[in-house]
């Protein structure tokens, strides 16, 4: 992978040190390109017309879902267009309620971004389920009582990796003792998919969602992966055209998945740009990408650590994109902004993990997160900047 | 690249460092506290406010938070202490970005403003014995 080549595929990233990756991944001209190409040429509906451009824009469509498909080792009928990880995570909440009920236990863990937490409080509250929470010690999941935890548990939703600290989640094995419980799985994949090669039948999740900005598609298209057995006995959580088998004015049965829960004209430029982002990854090589951009982290947290005022916010020998840390006397959000003033781009807060911030005890954090175009002049320019905030304001350790 | 104005002027970091109204004001008769979710921080206003003649006779605050919105909170002090509760509760954000010198984004402003809301939510509350929504009337 020759990361200067590479670099200059995308547009914004020649104009300034972008760490933010973990909030939204640059795009690469290929994709804009793609977007453009088919607005240009085949943007009319799908699964409608009986024209030749409309065949067109459904082959192109129904392409993308092939493409993603064979990216997380699914079948295409297992993939769920939706407008990203929110909405996949709310439309699992929805689609499961029937199964839920007093008393059963929804199990999710201290580390998750507030996306997948606050859908199954609501699922509880709506259900009177027990929502029960894996905690997090030292910066990583305490799953010492996670077997007790799994009676009664109808529910694991689970992040990968962790948006505000970066810990990775011993997966595999959380969810192989969950489903011999005989537990849903479901994955928050959002951090992992832009870098991590991802097999669902491997992790064995039953479900998965990721977002497609994270990996250079455009915003609004994400992805409800949904395992064949269970596709077929839940309900739909949305309705409309689409999505239905015959419909009469008072009753109506669906269509066979995915369509059954892709009601109403989806999002296809989105789709059309998620295609053009995965095959920009697996040209670029996914292994390449995950080396990359551990090496890149590491060496931004090797810097960062010689500075005595800065303290790294993570787990022993962190490997993931993320390095969230804090800088002694300097505001998370003072520190972003002088960041800012050398064209710096880095997220600094709670990252949406308020109860995460909470157990730490930080009021937030400065999070740099890296992308396969970092290269060692943006680590160079994070450190500048950083000593840069403590010769600002910083009180001396 | 991006060429901008810093935010952190010497005045913004000289009162970060010595913060002049940073105290307890023991018999005020205003307190009152509220935080920027987004950022963690929190203000607590104190005035001493003479309810025959509405004005704001003393001020103070307390909490912790960014460098904005402390330097906000101080000149907040500066500005309005002895002024007309009548005056005090037309400031806006564009008189807050005048008295702080700074052009501020859509995100920092919020840090700039929360003194201010704070007071005037306090002072809603305090006299007025709603929750602070309603629209100041005097
Ligand atoms: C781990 C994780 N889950 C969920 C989300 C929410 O994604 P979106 O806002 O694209 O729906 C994010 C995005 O920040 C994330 O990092």
């Amino acid at each position: 992978m020759s990361n200067s080549k590479l670099k200059k595929d995308f547009p914004i990233a020649g104009k300034t040190h972008y760490l933010d990756s973990a909030a939204m991944a640059l795009k690469p001209r290929q994709v804009i390109e793609s977007v453009k190409k088919f607005m240009e040429e085949s943007s009319v509906n799908v699964n409608r017309g009986l024209y030749t451009i409309a065949e067109k824009a459904t082959e192109i469509f129904e392409s993308s879902r092939e493409n993603t498909a064979k990216f997380i080792g699914a079948k295409p009928e297992e993939i769920i267009h939706t407008s990203g990880t929110t909405m996949g995570i709310n439309a699992l909440a929805y689609s499961l309620q029937p199964k839920i009920k007093k008393g059963d236990i929804v199990l999710t863990t201290e580390m998750e971004h507030h996306s997948n937490l606050v859908p199954w409080q609501e699922l509880c509250n709506r259900t009177g389920a027990t929502l029960k929470i894996i905690p997090v010690k030292n910066f990583v999941l305490d799953t010492e009582n996670f077997g007790a935890m799994l009676k009664n548990a109808k529910i694991f939703s689970c992040t990968h990796i962790s948006n505000a600290i970066g810990s990775i989640n011993p997966i595999k094995e959380l969810f192989k003792k969950a489903k011999d419980s005989g537990t849903i799985t479901i994955l928050d994949a959002a951090q992992s998919v832009p870098h991590t090669k991802i097999n669902v039948k491997k992790i064995g999740c039953d479900a998965l969602v990721f977002s497609g900005h994270k990996i250079m598609a455009p915003t609004g298209i994400g992805i409800l992966y949904v395992s064949k057995e269970h596709e077929e006995e839940i309900d739909p959580f949305f309705y409309g055209g689409k999505m239905i088998n015959s419909v009469e004015l008072k009753k109506s049965s669906w269509t066979s998945p995915p369509n059954k829960f892709e009601a109403g004209t989806p999002n296809i430029e989105g789709a059309v740009g998620l295609k053009s982002a995965i095959d920009y990854i697996k040209k670029t090589g996914i292994e390449e990408i995950e080396n990359h951009v551990g090496k890149i982290s590491r060496k931004i947290r090797e810097e960062l650590s010689k500075i005595p005022e800065v303290k790294i916010q993570q787990e022993e020998n962190p490997k993931s994109s993320i390095i969230s840390f804090t800088i002694k006397g300097v505001h998370p959000h003072d520190a972003a902004s002088i960041l800012n003033e050398h064209n710096i781009c880095v997220r600094a807060g709670h990252h949406c993990a308020m109860p995460l911030m909470k157990n730490i005890g930080v009021i937030g954090t400065i999070r740099a997160s890296t992308y396969m175009y970092n290269d060692t002049e943006d680590v160079n320019a994070l450190v500048n900047g950083v000593n840069d905030c403590i010769k600002l304001f910083g009180v001396k350790k | 690249m991006i060429s901008q104005q810093s935010l952190f002027s010497e005045e913004i970091l000289y009162l970060n460092k010595n913060p002049n109204h940073k105290k307890i004001i023991q018999n005020a008769n205003v307190k009152y506290n509220d935080e920027n979710p987004s950022c963690g921080d929190s203000i607590t206003i104190f005035a001493k406010v003479d309810k025959t003649k509405n004005i704001l006779e003393e001020i103070s605050w307390d909490g912790k938070g960014c460098a904005i919105s402390q330097a906000s909170a101080e000149l907040l002090c500066e500005e309005v202490s002895g002024k007309k509760i009548k005056e005090v509760m037309k400031i806006d954000s564009k008189k807050i970005t005048e008295i702080l010198g700074l052009e501020l984004g859509v995100v920092r402003i919020k840090c700039a403003m929360l003194p201010i809301a704070v007071l005037k939510k306090g002072i809603i509350k305090t006299f007025y014995n709603t929750n602070g929504g309603g629209k100041y009337e005097k």
